[in-house]
């Protein structure tokens, strides 16, 4: 059945479509469907282990929500390479993952912390403690703290990127806290009884604390639920990839490298490295760093190799990138592997040394050589896998040139954003 | 950019190298682009930063070191577009200049600098290693133009900081130079590409490719970045977010990469670009004409639209660079350092 009505897809293709593109995008949704499946499964579980911890908070409760939340993002973050070749996820993602944050929005800070910067006035605004607050001039009233609130009000507000109150990052927070140990090992130290109610409530309007976590726990499951129905049968996404197989798989090469390039070697792993702010950590109030890079360049090796395998040990595969390349040109396609496969083992390295306690917001303290050299050699793994890519954008998408710019000759208004 | 046109026509590879007789308007295009376009840049940033250096050791103080301040960050919105080889090495071009910086982070580290008086700024190897939040044009636009930091007086730790800044920066945009010229150096690398000692890109096209990806991707930050960030949106516009506002080089910055990169297209272009040449010289007028230094006069809705318009007129150029130089080399942009965020 699977196999006719790929059939039936490929007899609409146009003439030029490299056999089996088809079948490499079919591929490539099924896969985007089972990540964002399980990122949804694994948030249903931390949003149960969330309502425990406000039901009765103990410090298990706390650390089933952690621990909850360090398995939510395996699956999340190996979807991120589906993020920059779909405009439908891009357009989504900074509900679910931006970073980083002013977490002075949400609740209480440290002193060091600082007050509302040049950039945002609403660095300090702590919804918790406040019923009432003013963005832009206007008076919102936020005595209730739901799901729309948070959404619809607080995220960007003030058209502020740094104000993020929806999505991990925001429950990271929540559940950890600042973590005040700079470049020092150690993730933050929220207690539970940040959740107690009652005269034992510490840091202060515990009840509002727990409300907002709820609202925002909710609010990844909605919106992880949507991204799912995008990738499923009829869903948006995937109907744009197979409609166009061709494009599909630009966008599947534009993924791979946009993420393997300005965004994890530059933003989130070189910029970083170069301010020595442990705050420019991804995950910096869990210290959960090494994760969100190595299962980010695992994303990228599922792409290129067509199989994922999901958070029940099932794996899903089909035709792949790699194939498709190959069979065009095998010399390349070897390259790619070995890049891609490379840049996993050196993220891997990063991991596997964080485990064993050198954390990730050591290695990017000053004159910490060993923590560079980590950071750096992955970066230079990354950079030289999107050299790769870009060859294997060249054999892949030849039929496909276009030359851009012309709606721009015709238009200028129309495209300046 | 988020869409990727990362394309090549294959046919370009069957042009013969070996000859050097033969028509080869590839291999031309690099040999200009690298030779008239890079080595120079190149070169008055050396020139510039180590002059700035001389300068600040001499006299720390805002006023003596301003012209010289001035004249190196000219030359870098010369060379800032080759996000490649030496200038991406070691992370150069974010420690010479760290901007956006989004959340404060150079005023709140320079404070925490001068009150703690860290010793790292007189060991110019520990320096080196610092947070780019202390170092680079950015951090020394706050020390010489902004009042929390400008009234340090000579002798001050302030002023030996300074002087660690402008020192760093001499150092940088030297090793850039010798790495970019040396006899196995990134010139060669581009120019020989699959050839060259150090070989980085496998093929001449790819070499021009990668050239192409600096002239489009500069233009593309350039308008969504200096121009988009300072403009915001219609109901708030954000003046405080243009680049190098303190020092009023907003609208001179992007005058000037205007100019480096048409340099840079004229190199790379095989034949005539009479309509991109147009576009630039009416984007460039346009810039001149705006008399708002810091870009402050977007806060007002008809300095803003001027401000915006520039932007459109990039757009513009872009769509005929890849109709006049691109599509001739048949090259079209890979990936950049901006595809992020």
């Amino acid at each position: 059945m699977k196999r006719m009505m790929t059939a039936v897809i490929a007899a609409a293709l146009p003439a030029t479509a490299f056999a089996g593109e088809a079948e490499v995008v079919t591929n490539y949704a099924n896969i985007a469907e089972a990540t964002y499946g399980d990122a949804l499964i694994k948030a249903q579980e931390l949003d149960a282990a969330i309502a425990d911890l406000i039901a009765k908070p103990s410090e298990h409760t706390l650390l089933a929500a952690k621990t909850a939340w360090i398995a939510a993002r395996v699956p999340y973050q190996q979807s991120e390479v589906f993020r920059f070749g779909n405009p439908i996820v891009d357009d989504w993602e900074g509900k679910v993952n931006a970073w980083p944050l002013d977490e002075g929005l949400i609740d209480y800070v440290d002193g060091s912390y600082g007050g509302a910067t040049d950039e945002n006035p609403l660095a300090v605004l702590n919804v918790i403690a406040n019923p009432t607050i003013e963005i832009s001039g206007e008076e919102i009233d936020a005595t209730e703290i739901t799901p729309e609130l948070l959404a619809e009000t607080l995220h960007e507000a003030d058209e502020v990127e740094a104000n993020v109150s929806t999505g991990y990052h925001a429950i990271e927070f929540l559940l950890w806290g600042q973590d005040l140990n700079g470049t020092d090992h150690g993730a933050g130290t929220r207690s539970y009884t940040d959740y107690l109610t009652g005269d034992e409530c510490t840091g202060g309007h515990c009840d509002r604390r727990g409300q907002y976590l709820t609202a925002a726990s909710k609010l990844l499951v909605s919106d992880l639920e949507y991204m799912v129905a995008q990738w499923s049968e009829g869903g948006e996404a995937r109907e744009t990839v197979l409609a166009d197989p061709a494009a599909g798989v630009t966008a599947m090469l534009t993924g791979m490298g946009s993420l393997s390039y300005g965004e994890q070697a530059g933003e989130r792993m070189k910029l970083g490295l170069m301010l020595n702010d442990p705050e420019e950590e991804h995950d910096c109030f869990s210290d959960n760093t090494h994760n969100s890079h190595f299962y980010d360049g695992v994303g990228i090796h599922n792409v290129y190799t067509g199989q994922y395998v999901r958070v029940d040990g099932t794996l899903v595969k089909g035709e792949s990138l790699e194939d498709l390349l190959a069979s065009k040109d095998p010399a390349l396609a070897a390259d790619l592997t070995a890049a891609v496969d490379h840049s996993v083992a050196e993220l891997g390295q990063i991991k596997a040394a964080a485990e064993a306690g050198f954390s990730y917001d050591q290695m990017l303290g000053r004159g910490n050589e060993a923590g560079e050299e980590l950071i750096m050699t992955a970066v230079d793994a990354l950079v030289a896998q999107t050299r790769v890519i870009e060859r294997a954008v060249a054999v892949l998408t030849a039929s496909e040139i276009e030359v851009e710019g012309s709606d721009s000759l015709d238009n200028p208004e129309a495209v300046f954003q | 950019m988020r869409r990727l046109a990362a394309l090549c026509f294959p046919l370009m590879l069957a042009v013969p190298f070996a000859s050097p007789m033969a028509a080869d308007p590839l291999n031309d295009a690099l040999q200009r682009a690298v030779n008239t376009h890079t080595v120079p840049a190149v070169e008055r940033f050396a020139g510039a930063s180590h002059a700035l250096s001389y300068t600040a050791a001499d006299n720390c103080l805002p006023e003596a070191v301003k012209p010289a301040y001035n004249a190196a960050f000219d030359a870098w919105m010369g060379l800032q577009h080759l996000h490649m080889g030496p200038v991406e090495a070691n992370g150069r071009i974010l420690a010479i200049a760290f901007w956006p910086d989004k959340k404060g982070l150079i005023p709140r580290t320079l404070s925490g600098y001068i009150a703690d008086e860290d010793p790292v700024i007189d060991d110019p190897e520990a320096f080196a290693q610092a947070s780019i939040a202390v170092r680079g044009l950015f951090a020394l636009e706050y020390m010489l133009y902004d009042d929390q930091f400008d009234g340090y007086e000579d002798g001050s730790y302030s002023c030996h900081l300074v002087q660690a800044i402008a020192h760093d920066l001499g150092r940088m945009g030297q090793a850039i130079e010798a790495e970019w010229t040396a006899d196995d150096g990134f010139a060669l690398t581009l120019l020989l590409a699959g050839e060259a000692p150090h070989p980085l890109y496998l093929s001449r096209m790819e070499s021009v490719q990668a050239l192409y990806t600096m002239l489009t991707s500069a233009l593309e930050v350039t308008r969504d970045q200096r121009i988009g960030r300072s403009i915001g949106t219609f109901e708030k516009p954000r003046p405080a977010r243009a680049e190098a506002y303190r020092s009023e080089r907003s609208q001179r910055n992007v005058e000037l990469i205007l100019m480096a990169t048409r340099d840079l297209a004229r190199k790379l272009a095989p034949g005539e670009m009479p309509l991109s040449e147009a576009a630039f010289e009416k984007t460039i007028a346009l810039v001149e004409e705006l008399d708002d230094p810091a870009f402050a006069g977007v806060a007002d809705p008809m300095g803003r639209l001027k401000v915006e318009i520039i932007g459109q007129n990039i757009t513009t150029i872009l769509g005929h660079l890849a109709n006049e130089v691109g599509a001739p080399l048949g090259v079209s942009a890979g990936f950049n350092a901006s595809d992020g965020d």
